[in-house]
């Protein structure tokens, strides 16, 4: 929500800066996201959680500033009214009285619309509203001030019941048309508040005025409404007619009950001044049902054991002083516009804790006796990575999400799969059945990649049922090493890899031979763990280095080296040479009489990519020149083979 | 040669062994859960606007896509008719129905954290946390903690860490575990304290490897992949 710094001062008087306050209000809970200029008024953008309908207002904010800074609470007078009595009426019915538990009305007689003076169109433009009129604007503004929605009929186009206008307050049947304020007809839910006289409904009552009885330049009579509606009808039609505005917002958060007076009252005052000659009619105040409240009793202790704070009872009856509760002891009782979210002890504890500064909370250490192992389960996914990892295998994470086209593909598509409704993305429509959708996508993006294995430890969904798979794949032939960890993580059934027909890795663009196999890890051999395990952890940080839109370039060196040079060292000098080698990767190395006595054979494949376009053919030569000078003159080294 | 370790991989297990020295157990849960437990049972009403705040994956029979590892808190101590004290850490995915950017994903990892013991309060829920973010990012990195409502605790936070060149940023929400939450636990909240915790690991993960989009992670890329050897 919106506040203009200048119109706070209207209620507070605070020293405090802009950014000042902004930083103070983050850390009493009401994050101010950010500071916007609109003609050259300060304007917050605050995030107010939905517990806190009462911030929604200029004086809503003022007076949590007033409870923060321990200044005196901002009270708004009822401005003195001068009431005519008119020979005008209205009759108002509810039924049932809980969706309307108080209706606070007006009659104000000969207005004259015109537009509002530029001081009020200032501000409404600085709080996101467009001005329309003086009306209009007089009851959005009161809104935005104090946080009570008002409304403006007009009179003459309401019909009568005898002598008085009907306003009929109840809820809608699914199917009943309304125009609303916006020129469009809507069809209704059932359950939503309208306001009807004996031909039609005129109002969507706490979400938009109706059309058929909206202030216009010729009207000349009107109706000033504040109103107390329920929250949870309000919430609903406004979810179920995708429509939220101003009012709805407030409303579905909770609206001060004792609000509605001085709400209707400010508006009329400054109805009275804008146009004097209007006729201010006598106040209707209708309570249909009173909100019940019984006071909340707290403990001293309960509430500093709650916080680990050791504040005195003295402190506590303060701080929520503060914030305009009314404490006897320990018995309080919150203001009304607080009796939405102030409950139970543990809100008042929060509010201790808010005014203290939770900076203020001391720190406790928790309790070392207790400390329990880590159930097997969750040891059996990081053995079994760990173990992939040592065998050479890369760990992806994909969506659980797959598309369409793979699920038909791998003739995976049928009344089994979980489906989404309404998703965003397309993308995100199906759920995975299995881990072969997700990883053969990953091979697919990896085209470029001289060999690829990796695997996947994931959730996998039917109708029935989610359970865990792990998946393996790759471009080369098994070799025996991982064929016989396969068959030590579940001796007793016959997991296998299987290779990927041709039309499918056709169907995907894989120019390479697939190997895959997929294992439910409930058929997986539990007391494979050994009880000493701990999963391993990264002993150094990795800088992550951005990677290219372009595809990368990749060349294997093959070099004659010493028996005892360090592969990851030559490996990591080569890295050094230049910025455009991301990745060097030792793929191959061993020792042969072949090379010399006390020499060997290692190979790397080099990757290098430019951020802003694909490497030329030159500049891949000139690195690669560079890498075989430096390690030819560093590690003696030779050259093995041709440079292609 | 070696593989690689996804780095949300590597990244979880390091914050899991913080949390397991300080005696958390981990546990698992569902990613697809019923509207109960991902709401109704962490005292989201559906009639109040506080379950607007997350944008949720339905099912078309009536599931969510957990939008939240929260969901599982009540299950887990449910299912396993678990009695205080106990104290649980709770990784795994969530989802939300929301467009993707560099910073935003539909999918994410989150670890969720819960204690019920005696005496249990907001010191000893900010020192634990505390101690996490300096145990992965260093004693030197500056902490916040700011009142922040979630519907499923009371009194509630948020924490942030200051980067220096994002300000503050929030890493976590918290609180002390409401009364209607750990009565659905079965649990008297006259006698035992709870306190709660979730926190983001994507982002947290691309704070400490410097990872310049929130999607990289999911896509594959050996190019990315490999770098964290």
């Amino acid at each position: 929500m919106r506040i203009v710094f200048s119109w706070l001062q209207d209620y507070l008087d605070f020293k405090q800066s802009p950014s000042r306050l902004a930083e103070d209000l983050t850390l009493f809970g009401h994050e101010v996201e950010t500071i916007v200029e609109v003609e050259g008024e300060q304007v917050f953008e605050i995030e107010i959680t939905p517990n806190r309908g009462d911030c929604l207002s200029v004086l809503g904010i003022a007076r949590e500033i007033a409870a923060m800074y321990g200044l005196p609470r901002p009270v708004v007078p009822r401005p003195t009214i001068f009431e005519k009595p008119l020979q005008k009426e209205i009759r108002v019915e509810v039924n049932p009285f809980w969706i309307c538990p108080r209706f606070t009305a007006r009659i104000i007689d000969n207005v004259k619309v015109t537009e509002s003076p530029p001081w009020l169109q200032k501000r409404l433009r600085a709080y996101g509203f467009r001005p329309i009129n003086n009306l209009v604007d007089v009851t959005n503004y009161i809104m935005v001030a104090i946080g009570q929605p008002l409304h403006a009929f007009d009179y003459d186009k309401i019909g009568s019941i005898g002598h008085a206008k009907l306003m009929r307050i109840r809820q809608s049947r699914k199917g009943e048309v309304v125009v609303t304020l916006d020129g469009k007809k809507r069809s209704l839910p059932e359950g939503a508040i309208v306001i009807e006289d004996q031909n039609r409904i005129y109002d969507l009552s706490g979400i938009m005025g109706g059309f058929d009885s909206a202030v216009d330049e010729k009207t000349k009579t009107i109706i000033l409404q504040g109103a107390i509606f329920d929250p949870v009808l309000i919430r609903k039609a406004s979810k179920s007619l995708n429509l939220t505005t101003e009012a709805s917002y407030r409303y579905e958060r909770g609206v001060d009950y004792e609000g509605t007076v001085l709400g209707v009252d400010l508006a009329t005052a400054l109805i009275s001044s804008l146009i004097p000659q209007a006729k201010v009619g006598p106040l209707l105040d209708l309570k249909f049902e009173e909100p019940k409240v019984s006071p909340i009793t707290f403990s001293t202790f309960q509430i500093n054991q709650l916080l680990g704070t050791n504040l005195t009872e003295k402190e506590i009856q303060q701080f929520l002083k503060r914030l305009g509760f009314v404490v006897k002891h320990n018995q309080v009782l919150p203001p009304s516009y607080r009796h939405h979210d102030i409950k139970r002890w543990q809100d008042l504890a929060e509010e201790v804790a808010r005014i203290n500064g939770y900076s203020q909370i001391p720190l406790h250490q928790l309790d070392k006796k207790e400390i329990k192992k880590t159930a097997q389960p969750y040891f059996l996914i990081d053995f079994i990575k760990d173990q992939l990892v040592d065998l050479g295998y890369d760990e992806v994470y994909s969506y659980s999400f797959v598309d369409e086209k793979i699920l038909k593909l791998l003739g995976l598509f049928n009344d089994e799969i979980v489906e989404v409704i309404h998703p965003l993305s397309p993308e995100t429509r199906y759920l995975r059945p299995n881990l072969l959708s997700s990883i053969l996508r990953h091979i697919e993006r990896n085209n470029w990649a001289p060999e690829i294995k990796i695997f996947e430890i994931g959730q996998c969904f039917t109708k029935k049922e989610e359970f865990k798979q792990l998946v393996i794949a790759q471009t080369q032939k098994p070799s025996q090493q991982i064929l016989s960890f396969i068959k030590k993580l579940s001796p007793a059934s016959a997991f296998g890899f299987v290779r990927i027909e041709q039309p499918v890795l056709e169907a995907l663009k894989i120019r390479k031979p697939v190997w895959v196999v997929q294992i439910d890890l409930e058929r997986v051999d539990k007391s494979l763990v050994p009880s000493s395990y701990r999963p391993s952890l990264s002993k150094q940080k990795v800088i992550f280095r951005p990677i290219s839109k372009y595809p990368p370039t990749i060349k294997d060196l093959a070099f004659i080296v010493d028996k005892d040079c360090a592969s990851e060292i030559v490996a990591q000098k080569i890295q050094a040479i230049d910025s455009r080698i991301i990745l060097v990767e030792v793929f191959d190395e061993f020792v042969s009489e072949r090379f010399g006595t006390n020499k060997k054979n290692i190979a790397f494949h080099i990757w290098m990519q430019d951020l802003k376009k694909p490497m030329g053919e030159g500049e891949v030569k000139v690195i690669l020149e560079k890498i075989i000078t430096m390690v030819a003159k560093k590690y003696q080294a030779r050259l093995r083979g041709e440079l292609v | 040669m070696k593989g690689t370790l996804h780095p949300l991989s590597q990244f979880i297990r390091l914050s899991l062994d913080y949390f397991e020295r300080q005696g958390f157990v981990v546990v698992e849960g569902f990613e697809i859960e019923t509207e109960w437990f991902n709401f109704d049972a962490l005292n989201v009403p559906k009639t109040h606007p506080s379950r607007d705040v997350q944008d949720t994956f339905w099912t078309h029979d009536g599931r969510v896509l957990r939008t939240h590892t929260t969901a599982s808190d009540v299950r887990i101590v449910l299912e396993n008719q678990l009695k205080p004290p106990f104290r649980l850490i709770i990784p795994g995915r969530c989802f939300r129905n929301e467009a993707t950017d560099p910073f935003h994903n539909h999918t994410f990892y989150q670890i969720d954290g819960i204690a019920v013991e005696k005496g249990l309060n907001m010191g000893h829920l900010i020192s634990l946390l505390k101690g996490y973010i300096e145990n992965i990012f260093g004693s030197s990195v500056r902490i916040r903690v700011r009142p922040h409502f979630y519907p499923f605790v009371e009194p509630g936070m948020d924490m942030d860490f200051f980067l220096e060149n994002q300000g503050w940023r929030e890493v976590l929400g918290a609180g002390m575990a409401h009364p209607v939450v750990l009565q659905n636990m079965k649990i008297n909240p006259n006698q035992w304290q709870g306190i709660m915790w979730g926190l983001g690991v994507d982002r947290l993960m691309m704070e400490y490897f410097k990872i310049d989009d929130i999607r990289l992670p999911y896509t594959g890329d050996l190019r990315f992949i490999k770098q964290f050897k």
